[in-house]
Parts: structure tokens; C-alpha cells; sequence
């Protein structure tokens, strides 16, 4: 009797070591180091058209593919865009209609909120991908977002929010010597071939319409411009924007002085949304459309944006392989 | 001296009664705020906070006597030289301008109290008026023509509306029972609402001859707009013919919304492009261009009784603002109609902006076939200020409006003996003779500077409407 009781109490014992033994190990563990799971974050500006959403989904199909096991995560920075989205959360009507929405566009947030999320869950490392074309406003106010974060430094070393955070570039490319922007440029003119074939098929001159900004200077989309000649012949080929440098009355110069007769138009927007609705194809005497036409030239347009270009998609997936490699983060 | 005393006592007696009888005609109006205004006076120095209310007072020849106006009026373009005001301004912006009249609406009365007290107390007189009904609208009209001293204009307003709305019954009772189109008319998407059933909009659709299916709609109190709800919308899906919605600044729509609003794919309507969308200003607001309004939703719903060009098509030499009806009428291109404030400052300077047209009234028809012409980039060389109503079309002027209107196919290259391959609008000369749409003459001369007939014109709309439809 002595014998078995004793003999429970040892049992006992060495239960309960082992129970709070994992117990204490465990808490240990997390008080001594958090989680470090990997994600990736891709940052558009959004878009309220279901049939133009098809541009930011590839996306993120595309490099969920090519990082298999890695968290990836869309963000929209325009607050309306979110707001749209929010409300058809609850449209039953809606959603029995596009079924295919992912439900990560319905609850989409904007890029600190998806990290600030992400950080919660244990991801650490992460690399914000921006579905930018250059490295404009938009870009340099995500750069923003990122250095803010950056600037966070806790007190003891294990609480840092974050072991990395980093933020790709945009599809153009960025300033500086790390990654010289001429090749981005000559990338993303390999990238759009199709384009030029389909000009060429017209027998018409291809005219993109970029987004530009009233506030940098928007040479970039000249040089652009200037590497798409190079690379390809046969077809006559220009960039303008709708905001700043090359104008579109700079463009239709241009196409008059070369005499050209016909246009393949197409806008150099990840998505193709209101601007290519209406600036671009809008039936206003100033749209892109009606200003070629009174010119005499006749247009073809094509309300696709680039991201639906499974080959400009890949420049992301590049960059996003760069951010990791020069941030020594293993994808 | 008693006579004389006499008569005297009689003469001031009669002077007396007479001053009684004025002072008793004195009108007195109640407004909506339930104010008691007696009008003494004609008032001289007013500000208007409401787009209607300034649109009237310029209908009633006020212009002089207006000295502020409401933000993002764009109507007659005369409104963009006026002064500008707001209800967010403090009032002494209003009281150090003098004004002896300002007119508001019960929008402003509820939600800004102590600003339109501010004003009284700084004894300016203050009128809130809104009409709900057509029948109010008259009287609405009346009561401003008796604040102003034009009660004759007013009545003149009434005669004019009601002259046009008569043309649109003439056209309308042409039309049998049976082919009226069933319409819903839409105020808010995003809460799915639309017209209370005595509203001025729905007046205006089913005086154009549409059938209302929204009949049963219940109006949110005190205003034109009434709650409908999406599953009310569908339960009419199979019946609605037309899916009409007003775009202003409660409705910002487009057609692309409307098509991609979920559930909407049964609509009839919707299935068969039949989504139209309609200026605000004209639709809902008591001025007399609600009679264009009506005709507009007219034309959208039975184009080819509302786009009648028989009375053109006699002229031998069509002018400019001829050829600009008989375009915009044979296209069905809608009416422009001007934007908000900020919209027209946003195009550029260069260009030709609403109300710019200095050689033509905006009163009358002629300004709105030469504006729709204008912004949809139809006018070949266009000037920012000159219309030339008066001067004849030509026949290259043609050849480059069917150029912008239509994707016309290509053609192959030949020789036009007048038209040498560097003239400004060869392309499109080339295009539409190639095309067969233009015919060159016995001798193969094209006469670009020649003039066009009414018949002429229809014949040449009815092939470029037969080539696009093959």
C-alpha cells in the first residue's frame, strides 16, 4: 500500500514536471525570441472595377506560384478604393454575382494596416512590393510608410516589431547604383513585345498613355519612350502621360510630324480603371481617343492594363527577388 | 371757402383711400421657413444661395440686380462673372455686400440656423423657397417675379414653359399606349433610390411618356427623393425598358456602375444597353430648362419621334446652328449640358469652355446644339469664342464630324483632283468617299468649300449609320 502510494506520487511528480516542463518552455520560448515567419506584402493603389481587378490578382497569383510557402498579401493605398470594397462585403446580390472575388479584396487594407496584421500574426520579414510603374509620388510616400516603420527601436532587441522590412521598387526602376534603372527600362520594354506585335498586326503606331504627376519630373517615360525605339523597329512608338511630361498635346505633335495614320492606344497603367475609361477612350473632345481622331488619325484602343500582362508581372516577381537578396532574406 | 374746404377734405379723403388701397396691395408671401414677407418694394441687391433660384432671377432679365451667387453654378455662363457665396461664409461676408434680398431654400433654413439668423438680425430679408410640384412651380416663379417686380416676366416664364411642354405632348400623344417605354428612374445608386411619385422629375418622365415602375416608392420625408431598395428594382427586372439615372452632385454614376451593379444583370434594361444618364440640373430643378430636361428624357426614350428633322431637311444651304441640331438629332448625341463650376475652370484656357460662344444667345435652342458639338470635339477648327451660327457648313466640315463621330474603316489610297494629300482633313475627305458616304462630282472634284442641303446631310447620316450597323 506504502509502496503504491508512493510510487503514484512519483508518477505524479514526474508528470507534472514534464506538463509545466513544455508549459515553461514554451512561454520561455516566446519570451525570448518571436516568431519570424516570412510575407510578402504587394501595394497597389486599388481598383474599384471587378472587370479591371483581374490586373492586381495575377499579381499576386503569379508570385504567390513563384514563392510557394510564403504569406502574400494585397494592399490598396487609396482610402475610396478600400471603402468601395468594404461596402459589398454584406451585397449578397453582389457577391452572388462575382463569386470569383477573393475575399481578401472585400476586407482589403491599406499597406500599414496589412503589415501592422502581418507583424501580429509572427511575420517579421517582410517585403513590400509595390505595384508601381516609377518611382513617383505614390512610391515615395509608401518609402515613407516603410522608413517610418524602420524607425522603431524598442528597448530590448527581442521586442523590434520587425527582424526586416523592406520595400521593392517599382517596375522603372529607382535612383541610385545598386540597381541601374536603364535595365529595369529595357525589362519592362521586353516586356510589353505583345504590344508592338499588335500595333505592328494594325499596321498602326503604338501610344501609351501613362499616369505621370504634376509634381516630378516625369522624364522617365520619355526615356522609356526612347528604349522602346531602340529595341524595337517597324513600329512608330510613344509615351505620354496624363499628368505632366510628355503631354498628350506633346504626343499628338509628335504623331503628326511623323504622319501617322493610325494608333494602337493602350494605357502604361497597371490597371485599366477611370483613366482609361475616360481619359483615355471617353468620348469628350478631350479624351486621348477624340484628340487623335479630330486629328484624322483613327485609334484602336485597348482597355487593358499592363498587369494583366503576365510577362510586366514577372518584373515585380524580379524585384521582389532583388529586395530579398539585398536584404539577405531567403525566399 | 366751405366748398373749397370741402373739396379739399374729399381730395385728401380720395388721395387717403387711394394711398389705403396701395398699401393694402402690398403682397404678403410666407415662405417655407414660415416667414410673413411683405413686399413693399422691388428688391435691388440680392444674393442667391441655390442654383434654381439664380437660374430664375436671370430668366426674369435680373442679371443687374443679382449680386451673389451660390458655389458651382454654371448656368446662364453669365453666373461666372458673379460674386460667390456660401452658407459656410460667416455672414459678415454677406452683410458688408448690402444685400436687401437673400434667397435660400429649407436645406439651408434647417441645418444653418444661426447664420440665417445672424442675417435677419442684420435686417436683410430672407426668402426660402423650393417648389415641389410643377403647380408650385409656378407659383414659386410668381412669388419671385412679385419679390423683384417682374411679375409680368414671370408670367411670361409660365407661358414659355408651357408652350414647350405642349410641343412635347404633341410629340408624346403620337406615341400609343402600348409602346410607352417602362422606366426606372434613379436619384441615389449607392441607396438605391429613386423619385417620389409627385416629384418634378417623375412629372418630367412621364410627361416625355414614360411609364414610371417606381409608382409605389415612398418619399423620404419632405423631400422628392424617395426609398426603393434593390430587391424592389428587381422585382420590376423583366418590365423596365429604361434604366434612367440623374448624375449631379448626390449621384455620381456612370453607365459602367450601373452595368456592374450586382444583380442588376436581369434587368432588361440593362441586358439590352438600354441605361441612360441625365444632367441633375435639368431633370429636378424648378427653371425652365426643365422643359429641356423633358425633351432630353424624350429623345432617350423615343429617339426617332423626339430627333424629327423634317422642318431641315428643305433648307438648301445649311448654316452652322442647322447643321448643329440636325447632327446632334440624327446622331441621338445627348445634349451637353454644363458642368459644375470647378469642372469647367478645370479644362484648360485654350480650349473652348461652356458658355464661351459669344455669338450666339444662351436663351432658345441654338447654344445647346453648338456646346454638344463643341465638347464632343465635332466642330473642324474650332474657335474658343466664335460659333458662326449664321455662316454656311462646308462639305470638308462634314467629312471631319463623321471622321470623330464614327470609327469609320479604312480606305485604300487615291487621288482626289482638289484634295491634295497634304490638305488638313484629307484623311478624313478620303475616308468617307472612299467609303461612298461623300460622292465626288462629274468632273471628280470633291469641292471641300462647297455647301450641304438638309436632304444632303440626311442621306449622308443614313449611310454612315448603315455601314457601322453592317
Amino acid at each position: 500500500m506504502k509502496r503504491t502510494k508512493l510510487s503514484f506520487f512519483v508518477v505524479l511528480i514526474v508528470f507534472s514536471m514534464i506538463f509545466y516542463g513544455i508549459f515553461f518552455m514554451k512561454e520561455a520560448n516566446a519570451m525570448m525570441g518571436q516568431e519570424n515567419k516570412k510575407a510578402i506584402v504587394i501595394a497597389a493603389f486599388g481598383t474599384s472595377y471587378p472587370s479591371a481587378l483581374k490586373a492586381i490578382t495575377n499579381i499576386k497569383k503569379q508570385v504567390e506560384e513563384k514563392f510557394p510557402g510564403i504569406n502574400v498579401k494585397v494592399a490598396f493605398t487609396s482610402n475610396i478604393i478600400r471603402n468601395i470594397w468594404h461596402g459589398r462585403q454584406k451585397d449578397k446580390t453582389f457577391l452572388n454575382q462575382y463569386k470569383w472575388i477573393p475575399k481578401e479584396i472585400l476586407y482589403v487594407k491599406g499597406p500599414l494596416a496589412t503589415i501592422a496584421d502581418l507583424q501580429d500574426e509572427g511575420y517579421r520579414t517582410i517585403i513590400v512590393q509595390p505595384a508601381h510603374i516609377y518611382a513617383g509620388e505614390e512610391y515615395t510616400d509608401l518609402n515613407s510608410y516603410i522608413n517610418g516603420l524602420n524607425m522603431i527601436k524598442t528597448i530590448k532587441e527581442k521586442y523590434m516589431p520587425f527582424v526586416k522590412l523592406v520595400i521593392g521598387r517599382p517596375a522603372l526602376g529607382v535612383p541610385g547604383p545598386i540597381h541601374d534603372y536603364h535595365e529595369d527600362l529595357e525589362a519592362a520594354a521586353r516586356a510589353v513585345s505583345n504590344d508592338v506585335a499588335y500595333a505592328k498586326k494594325n499596321r498602326a503606331a503604338l501610344v501609351y498613355m501613362g499616369h505621370g504627376n504634376e509634381y516630378y519630373s516625369t522624364g522617365i517615360y520619355i526615356e522609356f519612350q526612347e528604349t522602346m525605339r531602340k529595341m524595337y523597329h517597324g513600329v512608330n512608338i510613344y509615351v505620354g502621360t496624363v499628368e505632366g511630361f510628355p503631354s498628350l498635346d506633346d504626343v499628338l505633335t509628335s504623331l503628326k510630324k511623323d504622319k501617322v495614320k493610325k494608333v494602337v492606344l493602350k494605357p502604361f497603367m497597371v490597371v485599366a480603371g477611370d483613366h482609361a475609361h475616360n481619359d483615355m477612350a471617353g468620348s469628350g473632345d478631350d479624351s486621348w481617343k477624340n484628340t487623335f481622331k479630330r486629328a484624322g488619325i483613327r485609334v484602336i484602343p485597348v482597355i487593358k492594363g499592363l498587369g494583366e500582362n503576365y510577362k510586366w508581372n514577372e518584373i515585380y516577381i524580379e524585384h521582389i527577388k532583388d529586395a530579398a537578396k539585398d536584404n539577405g532574406i531567403k525566399l | 371757402m366751405k366748398n373749397l374746404a370741402k373739396a379739399l377734405f374729399v381730395t385728401v379723403l380720395i388721395i387717403l383711400v387711394l394711398s389705403g388701397a396701395k398699401a393694402q396691395a402690398d403682397y404678403v408671401l410666407t415662405d417655407l421657413g414660415g416667414r410673413r414677407i411683405i413686399i413693399t418694394h422691388p428688391y435691388k441687391r440680392i444674393i442667391s444661395l441655390y442654383g434654381a433660384h439664380t437660374e430664375n432671377l436671370f430668366s426674369l432679365g435680373l442679371s443687374d440686380k443679382i449680386i451673389g451667387v451660390s458655389r458651382n453654378e454654371a448656368f446662364p455662363p453669365e453666373v461666372l462673372r458673379k460674386p460667390v457665396f456660401s452658407y459656410h461664409d460667416d455672414p459678415e461676408k454677406f452683410i458688408g455686400m448690402r444685400p436687401d434680398l437673400v434667397l435660400i431654400r429649407p436645406m439651408i433654413d434647417r441645418g444653418y440656423k444661426p447664420f440665417v439668423k445672424k442675417l435677419e438680425v442684420a435686417g436683410i430679408t430672407i426668402v426660402s423657397l423650393q417648389p415641389k410640384s410643377v403647380t408650385e412651380m409656378y407659383n414659386y416663379w410668381r412669388d419671385l417675379g412679385r419679390l423683384t417686380g417682374r411679375e409680368k416676366q414671370a408670367e411670361e416664364m409660365i407661358k414659355e414653359f408651357n408652350r414647350r411642354i405642349n410641343e412635347i405632348k404633341k410629340i408624346v400623344a403620337t406615341i400609343p399606349k402600348e409602346k410607352r417605354k417602362k422606366v426606372y428612374f434613379e436619384a441615389i445608386h449607392r441607396r438605391m433610390k429613386t423619385f417620389s411619385p409627385k416629384s418634378i422629375a417623375i412629372l418630367a418622365l412621364e410627361t416625355a411618356g414614360g411609364i414610371n415602375v417606381a409608382r409605389d416608392a415612398v418619399a423620404v420625408k419632405g423631400t422628392n427623393i424617395a426609398f426603393y431598395g434593390k430587391e424592389k428594382i428587381l422585382s420590376h427586372a423583366a418590365e423596365i425598358d429604361v434604366y434612367l439615372a440623374q448624375r449631379g452632385a448626390m449621384n455620381h454614376i456612370t453607365i459602367a456602375k450601373i452595368k456592374q451593379e450586382a444583380g442588376y444583370g436581369i434587368i432588361k434594361a440593362v441586358r439590352n444597353n438600354q441605361i441612360y444618364i441625365i444632367d441633375e440640373k435639368i431633370v429636378s430643378r424648378p427653371t425652365l430648362r426643365l422643359a429641356d430636361g423633358i425633351y432630353e428624357i424624350g429623345r432617350i426614350l423615343y429617339p426617332e419621334k423626339f430627333n424629327d428633322v423634317t422642318n431641315l431637311l428643305n433648307i438648301k444651304k445649311l448654316n452652322h446652328a442647322q447643321y448643329a441640331e440636325m447632327f446632334v438629332k440624327l446622331f441621338n448625341i445627348p445634349i451637353k449640358t454644363p458642368d459644375y463650376y470647378h469642372d469647367i475652370k478645370k479644362r484648360s484656357g485654350r480650349v473652348h469652355k461652356y458658355g464661351d460662344f459669344r455669338d450666339i444667345s444662351y436663351r432658345g435652342n441654338v447654344y445647346k446644339f453648338a456646346e454638344t458639338m463643341a465638347y464632343r470635339g465635332l466642330l473642324y477648327n474650332p474657335d474658343k469664342y466664335h460659333f458662326y451660327p449664321k455662316r454656311y457648313i462646308t462639305r470638308k466640315e462634314v467629312a471631319y464630324s463623321f471622321f470623330v463621330i464614327k470609327d469609320l474603316p479604312e480606305v485604300k489610297d487615291f487621288k482626289i483632283k482638289d484634295v491634295p494629300e497634304t490638305y488638313s482633313v484629307y484623311e478624313q475627305i478620303k475616308t468617307v468617299v472612299g467609303l461612298g458616304i461623300m460622292k465626288l462630282d462629274r468632273n471628280g472634284l470633291f469641292n471641300p468649300d462647297g455647301n450641304v442641303s438638309g436632304r444632303e446631310l440626311f442621306e449622308m447620316v443614313k449611310k454612315v449609320k448603315k455601314l457601322m450597323l453592317d
